[in-house]
């Protein structure tokens, strides 16, 4: 029986080929050895039975895969008398690489120029007779969805099966070409199941299975060794050639359209333009935290503080009626609900936001900001793809900081590790819309956009100082997909947004129950104190603290406390806060113990100061060293400190 | 080609396949089949490979791994190596 093969590109059309001719007539196993399926059918034209056998779809036939290993070996070792080569007319050029390896290992080839309705469609032309003169190949139109062409493509081939085929000798310059020679020389004699031209181009593209084939004769194995010491490996020379081999002929026989551009190309041509992306992704963002606000806080966030108000009321009477306790009734109703409820009502924040952040990401901008932002990190000193890391940090500088692990050279990952912090995290959210609540409940959106800009702004400039001073170092270059934009899958930003707010409900659940929890039992000791005063050991303590900060204006005990629970994690300065001003609303007893600038110069504490524990941590795992945990937790909380002053010291001027 | 484009994106002066095309005049479709033919052969690697934050983010539950949906290739010890041989 005679022994046909089909070969092709992914998706060129092939299995709907061979379904087409071979109709139920296949069967299916595994090629020996190895985990790719063999299919293989019949079918019968002119009365003979052919088998014709279903190569896996690879783009060369390389030693890359095994599906490649197997297409080139059945090619080469199985003897089919045929080998039908299917062409995508869409996509031809690309599809003739395939071609081109098929006639240079001497194949009987026969091209299946398939998908022939999609091409006219796309008002492609193609002077298939002179292709065919010129690759000296018979070339049949098929669109084998639609079942076009089949019959000629059998006639085709099984006229071909006495068909003489000659081996492709493209000339791949004049050094290659010499050293073919050579090597052709060195296999005379030698018994190698491949043909000698081929194996000698295979070994120059350092096929690492040929390689170590023809590695067994010591002769070329000292060959081979002469061309690595001398670096000569010409892979991509022999893949360049090939290229132009198939410039050279389809030169004139293949017409397309201009092309025109697609929605995604117009689209970038306006979020990715070298001077407007910047400020467009600026806008972006002021856009995602002014919406962030009126619905997150203005709309939702009302109805959450009235829920968790009446559950805390309600609790709270029913331990009275029952006679709990006062110290019970005190911790649930001031500790608990002061300070683990203080931070739960912020939950409807932390869906609006990241609902945002994911749909940025699901769209496929957020590439784009990392693609329009890539000049400018470069500027500070950075390479382009530490934004990503930066971008990662708005969610929780501790992924933010292993991101980072994508840069190769370590003093690029040493500076943005450092920086990361400055990259508000989710946490921090919290701390800034109670302020923004009772001292700017009017521009809210545009307080917190320029929060997160100062973070920004803030890790440009240490990058810049870091990279002048103790990180000097050499630029890395990478490339980056920018998928094309799509409409966000809906399950995948409510599967983001959820990890988010389901992470901030586990926080406030545990690290932060815990974090309120001692800091009550401190508030209420020594015993008999007054509760949540200054004379209670809570209160003592924050005293010492206080004068540190009062030259940023916020030198009560209180914001003492709080920035250093903090460092536990940040929502706990919130939590904090409810409980040692409860019963007090939190918002009202912020406006009583700050002023307006000595709120803004306490968000820029929190924003720029000591990052929590469990980033200093994975400092101290990235870096491994304890050393440089330390310096981000001294550094940054320095530097906290010392903005906080200068706007509280400078703003104190004008106001 | 290969050669070309390799180069451009070690001297940083391309950031993507658009400006692989811009730069050495050719469609973006073929700068794909370049930066592929790049992949497959190893002079390009993908970044984020060794990324994983499986059990390592010390209890800290707001550190989702973050998603990949930002995927760059940069060139690997071979390419790096090819690059200061030419």
């Amino acid at each position: 029986m005679h022994t046909i093969a089909l070969v092709g590109n992914p998706n060129s059309g092939k299995t709907t080929l061979f379904n087409a001719i071979t109709g139920s007539t296949q069967h299916v196993g595994n090629w020996p050895g190895v985990t790719v399926e063999k299919k293989e059918g019949f079918f019968t034209y002119n009365n003979e039975k052919y088998s014709l056998v279903d190569l896996p779809g690879t783009y060369t036939l390389g030693a890359f895969s095994e599906d490649e290993i197997v297409a080139r070996d059945f090619v080469l070792k199985g003897n089919p008398e045929v080998v039908i080569n299917v062409i995508d007319a869409t996509n031809i050029k690309r599809n003739l690489y395939l071609t081109v390896q098929l006639l240079e290992m001497g194949a009987n080839v026969v091209l299946a120029l398939n998908m022939m309705d999609e091409a006219k469609a796309k008002e492609i032309n193609i002077d298939i007779n002179k292709l065919s003169d010129r690759l000296n190949v018979p070339i049949v139109e098929t669109s084998a969805s639609k079942k076009i062409g089949i019959d000629e493509l059998l006639r085709v081939t099984v006229e071909s099966i006495s068909r003489k085929a000659n081996s492709l000798d493209i000339s791949y310059g004049e050094e290659i070409d010499e050293e073919i020679k050579n090597i052709e020389k060195l296999l005379e004699n030698k018994d190698f199941p491949y043909p000698k031209r081929w194996l000698a181009i295979k070994i120059l593209e350092n096929d690492k299975d040929i390689v170590s084939l023809v590695s067994s004769d010591s002769e070329i194995k000292n060959y081979l060794e002469r061309l690595k010491e001398e670096d000569k490996i010409y892979e991509l020379e022999i893949v360049d050639k090939r290229y132009d081999y198939i410039n050279s002929i389809t030169k004139g026989l293949i017409k397309e359209p201009e092309n025109i551009p697609t929605t995604t190309d117009k689209v970038d041509r306006v979020l990715t333009n070298y001077i407007f992306g910047i400020p467009i992704f600026a806008l972006i963002m002021a856009l995602v935290f002014q919406l962030t606000f009126k619905i997150g806080q203005d709309f939702l966030g009302g109805y959450v503080e009235t829920f968790i108000g009446f559950i805390a009321s309600s609790v709270e009477n029913l331990l009275v009626s029952i006679n709990a306790p006062d110290l019970l009734v005190s911790f649930v109703s001031e500790g608990f609900f002061g300070g683990v409820g203080a931070v739960l009502v912020f939950v409807p924040l932390i869906v609006v936001l990241y609902f945002f952040l994911a749909i940025l990401e699901d769209t496929g901008y957020m590439a784009r900001a990392a693609y329009v932002m890539d000049s400018l990190m470069r500027k500070v000193g950075l390479q382009g793809k530490s934004f990503i890391s930066m971008v990662v940090g708005f969610g929780c500088n501790v992924p933010g900081i292993m991101s980072t692990r994508t840069l190769d050279n370590k003093k690029d990952r040493m500076i943005a590790i450092l920086i990361n912090p400055f990259m508000s995290c989710g946490a921090r959210l919290p701390v800034y819309m109670v302020f923004i609540g009772a001292f700017f409940p009017n521009n809210g959106g545009l307080v917190l956009f320029l929060i997160y800009a100062l973070g920004i702004a803030m890790a440009l400039i240490m990058a810049k100082v870091f990279s002048k001073t103790l990180f000097k170092g050499e630029e890395t270059h990478f490339i980056m997909e920018l998928p094309p934009y799509r409409l966000p899958s809906m399950n995948s930003v409510f599967r983001d947004m959820w990890e988010k707010v389901w992470g901030f409900l586990k926080r406030a659940g545990t690290v932060i129950f815990l974090v309120v929890t001692i800091l009550w039992v401190l508030s209420m000791l020594p015993a008999g104190v007054e509760p949540y005063s200054k004379e209670s050991l809570l209160g003592r303590i924050g005293s010492l603290l206080a004068p540190i900060f009062s030259p940023a204006g916020f030198g009560t005990w209180q914001a003492s406390v709080s920035l250093f629970a903090g460092i536990a994690a940040k929502e706990a300065i919130v939590g904090t806060l409810g409980m040692l001003y409860s019963p007090l609303e939190l918002t009202e007893a912020l406006r009583m113990n700050f002023t307006t600038l000595s709120a803004i110069s306490y968000m820029v504490m929190v924003l720029l100061y000591t990052p929590c524990a469990a980033t200093i941590a994975t400092v101290k795992r990235e870096t491994n060293s304890v050393k440089w945990a330390l310096f981000m937790a001294v550094y940054t909380f320095l530097l906290g400190y010392i903005m906080a002053v200068v706007v509280y010291q400078i703003g104190s001027l004008f106001i | 080609m290969l050669k070309e484009c390799l180069k451009l994106i070690s001297e940083g002066s391309v950031k993507s396949a658009k400006d692989i095309a811009k730069k050495l005049n050719i469609s973006e479709d073929e700068a794909d089949l370049l930066i592929d033919h790049l992949k497959q052969m190893g002079y390009l690697e993908k970044d984020m490979s060794d990324f994983s934050c499986e059990g390592k983010c010390f209890g800290c539950n707001l550190a989702n791994c973050p998603t990949n949906s930002i995927i760059t290739f940069r060139l690997s010890d071979k390419g790096i190596k090819y690059i200061k041989n030419i």
